[in-house]
């Protein structure tokens, strides 16, 4: 039996982006979850509408057979056009959390010329090891006792395009967010499969009604346009953390991650080199 | 002619005024509106001297905003796990008897940068800057050789502005808890990493987070749907308290702020994210006070961590803050520094306030306070002296609104309404039964009347300062009187 179409606003936390999903385009590119790919995210902030507020590059490149090495370039719109930036590097296993072995990040806030404000870099590096991770910059180290398994947040966004399609007995887990806050007490389950209508357009449509004393136009707003994609859902729930939601396509692809009043939301602009 | 108290102790000590504070030092208004760049150090001719600075602690001053005394796991909640609170906690000082001067952000965040009571800095809403005439913290204890860093929510009048009178200013973001509260623990942790100046410092950590839980009240179609959105939590959601159904007879403008939108299972998943939302601040806090405890400094620095009011939390069917009740009112107020004060120490007895950071600080480093402030030292408490204390905490709510705190009872007034409101809070915590028209307790409700009534002469109003982006200001009744109003005054 056909599975029937749904609109974005019928999903629960989709329904609080539906107007940044607005002409979102389907990716049409073969997507391959176990091999090299690279993805840009706009971050969008939803207390007040659907404000882009900064984005996220992601690489993954395999290395060997069990292991990756993950990318990340984040930025975050500041007030007076400073931004927050982040990188990372991070070794990980090809195993279903994306478990991080090594990684090193830094940390700066540029000023409205792209200059570092004093004071704000950091670069640290960490290893992560079967009941701690340790977190070294030049001076000196610190040792953090994790229970594993464990992941960071970032690596999440590669582990959830392995998930299976159907339900599965939740994952639990220790969430390392920001690269090094701990946060224990993580499940990752399956939550649902739709059909769903992506880059549907609203449309104004005028009208004419008959009254009494004679004939008026009427304006109302209807979706229109955009193709049926096949979605798949996860919940992510824990200490510490908003309820999270990822969505990914049939090939796996992780399109959008809703958590509360933020989101990461697949960014074609910045595939193709036009992002912020 | 009343004269006011604080003017009397101040003359009494010899305490000076800011103008004259700043007229015998060497800084002059050009340092202070500018601030002190990061890692600058300050001439030894400001007051105290060079060794009077050696023994100058810095101040790590954390201020969280919505968070609730009792949000957090080591105060009882059993909803939440608070790790990094729950050590600052073990590791000095928290008051249980702790108010907000007044349960709105701009307004307590004003006492709390100056000591004064809204009414005094002109913030008796939200969006306002403190009156000209009143020095914040950062003018003030950068005068006397501080090191001064501000990082994250402001409000007094601007949220996240770039420049704040007396401090530099590391720029973080603003909007929601969950973007921008990273950014601001990140940058505090690279301050307290980098820093190479030789001057004590003064850093405040301001977190939005749990604050972002108002979202899901003006959101609430779209974040707390009215099916269960992750039906998989049904066991682990939050209990509703035992007052949230409890409707105490109230001044109208109380009775009418109810929040009766939200089913069980709606109010136990609001309670649910609030948790996770003060569990997100615990993880920056500590955040910071591991790079506090890797920078050298930390047997050095006194760690203060309150927040500006507290969350409904579905008491009396109450979302966000305003009210005069104890979930919005009652704020943490813990103070660390090991080897200094007193170690996981519970004070369940003094009746403290907002108005005491600003006191407490210039205590420990040896500068007086500013005049006209009434905030108390904590010093003597938190290393365990007895010394004579406050019989009463006040706070404001709703411009109109004033709530007398005593040990035993809550007394509520609000200007030009019949009904009072009074509170046994030893046998109703929660604040169910009304008793200010219990005849017994009549001289109660009359000593209460008695102590608004002369602390209102205490203090030194200031006309209200203009709210931003509004034209005119806007005066009420509560500041209709000129009596002992302080005259604004042009920066020094």
């Amino acid at each position: 039996m056909a599975t029937p179409t749904t609109e974005i606003q019928d999903h629960f936390p989709l329904d609080s982006v539906a107007r940044c999903l607005e002409g979102f385009e389907t990716p049409e590119a073969p997507f391959d979850p176990n091999g090299d790919w690279e993805q840009a995210y706009g971050i969008y902030s939803l207390g007040r509408g659907c404000l882009r507020v900064g984005g996220l590059h992601i690489r993954r490149h395999k290395a060997g057979r069990k292991r990756a090495v993950v990318r990340l370039d984040c930025a975050r719109d500041l007030p007076g056009n400073c931004r927050q930036k982040v990188t990372a590097e991070i070794e990980c296993r090809a195993d279903p959390l994306a478990t991080p072995t090594a990684w090193t990040f830094t940390s700066q806030i540029q000023d409205d010329s792209g200059q570092p404000i004093e004071h704000t870099p950091l670069a640290k590096s960490a290893t992560g090891k079967k009941r701690e991770i340790v977190i070294a910059d030049d001076t000196q180290s610190r040792r953090i006792p994790v229970a594993a398994p464990y992941t960071l947040n970032w690596a999440l966004f590669d582990a959830v395009q392995r998930l299976p399609r159907e339900a599965f007995d939740p994952i639990q887990f220790t969430m390392l967010d920001h690269f090094d806050q701990v946060k224990p007490n993580q499940t990752l389950s399956y939550r649902k499969s739709a059909e769903v209508m992506l880059g549907r357009k609203r449309v104004q449509q005028h009208h004419y009604e008959q009254l009494e004393k004679g004939r008026i136009r009427k304006t109302t707003w209807a979706l229109d346009g955009g193709r049926p994609a096949r979605l798949h859902a996860y919940d992510h729930l824990g200490d510490g953390v908003l309820p999270w939601v990822y969505w990914v396509d049939d090939a796996g692809r992780l399109l959008f991650a809703v958590g509360g009043i933020e989101a990461y939301l697949l960014d074609r602009r910045e595939e193709d080199g036009h992002g912020s | 002619m009343a004269v006011d108290p604080r003017t009397q102790e101040a003359g009494r000590l010899g305490r000076p005024s800011r103008r004259q504070f700043l007229k015998t030092t060497a800084l002059g208004a050009g340092a202070l509106a500018s601030g002190l760049a990061l890692g600058e150090s300050v001439p030894a001719s400001t007051p105290g001297g060079s060794a009077q600075r050696r023994e100058q602690p810095n101040f790590l001053f954390i201020v969280c905003d919505q968070l609730g005394l009792d949000a957090i796991a080591a105060h009882g909640c059993p909803d939440a796990h608070t790790p990094n609170i729950d050590r600052l906690i073990r590791r000095g000082v928290t008051f249980l008897e702790s108010h907000s001067t007044n349960p709105v952000c701009s307004p307590a965040r004003s006492s709390l940068f100056t000591g004064c009571m809204p009414v005094e800095t002109g913030v008796i809403t939200n969006s306002r800057p403190i009156h000209e005439s009143v020095p914040n913290m950062g003018q003030w204890l950068g005068e006397a050789g501080y090191e001064t860093v501000y990082c994250g929510k402001w409000h007094l009048p601007g949220g996240y502005p770039s420049a704040i009178e007396g401090f530099t200013v590391m720029p973080a973001g603003g909007g929601q808890g969950d973007l921008v509260d990273t950014v601001v623990s990140r940058a505090c942790q690279a301050y307290l990493t980098n820093r190479s100046g030789q001057a004590p410092f003064l850093l405040v950590a301001s977190f939005l987070q749990p604050h972002d839980i108002c979202y899901w009240a003006i959101n609430a179609k779209t974040l707390v749907p009215e099916t269960l959105p992750f039906p998989q939590l049904g066991g682990r959601l939050p209990q509703l308290p035992p007052n949230h159904l409890a409707r105490p007879r109230a001044p109208k403008q109380l009775d009418e702020k109810i929040y009766a939108g939200f089913s069980e299972d709606q109010w136990r998943y609001y309670l649910y994210i609030y948790s996770r939302q003060v569990e997100m601040v615990d993880a920056d806090v500590g955040r910071v006070l591991a790079a506090l405890e890797s920078s050298g400094e930390a047997d050095n620095t006194i760690v203060v961590l309150t927040a500006d009011h507290g969350d409904g939390r579905g008491r009396h069917q109450h979302v966000s803050k305003w009210y005069p009740y104890d979930e919005a009112v009652k704020v943490p107020m813990i103070v660390s520094c090991p080897g200094r004060i007193a170690e996981n120490h519970r004070d369940a007895t003094h009746l403290v306030s907002g108005l005491d950071v600003m006191s407490t600080f210039c205590d420990y480093a040896g500068v007086q306070p500013p005049p006209h402030t009434l905030g108390k030292s904590l010093r003597p408490l938190l290393e365990g002296k007895d010394v004579e204390w406050r019989q009463c905490v006040v706070a404001e709510t709703h411009v109109v609104g004033r709530t007398v705190r005593t040990g035993q009872y809550k007394y509520v007034k609000y200007e030009g309404d019949p009904v009072e409101q009074l509170f046994d809070m030893k046998a109703d915590p929660w604040e169910t039964k009304n008793l200010y028209d219990t005849p017994a307790l009549a001289d109660v409700l009359e000593g209460h009347r008695t102590l608004l009534t002369e602390w209102n002469q205490r203090l030194k109003t200031v006309p209200p300062t203009r709210e931003f982006g509004r034209p005119h200001y806007r005066r009420t009744g509560a500041h209709a009187s000129t009596k002992g109003t302080r005259s604004p005054e042009k920066p020094t």
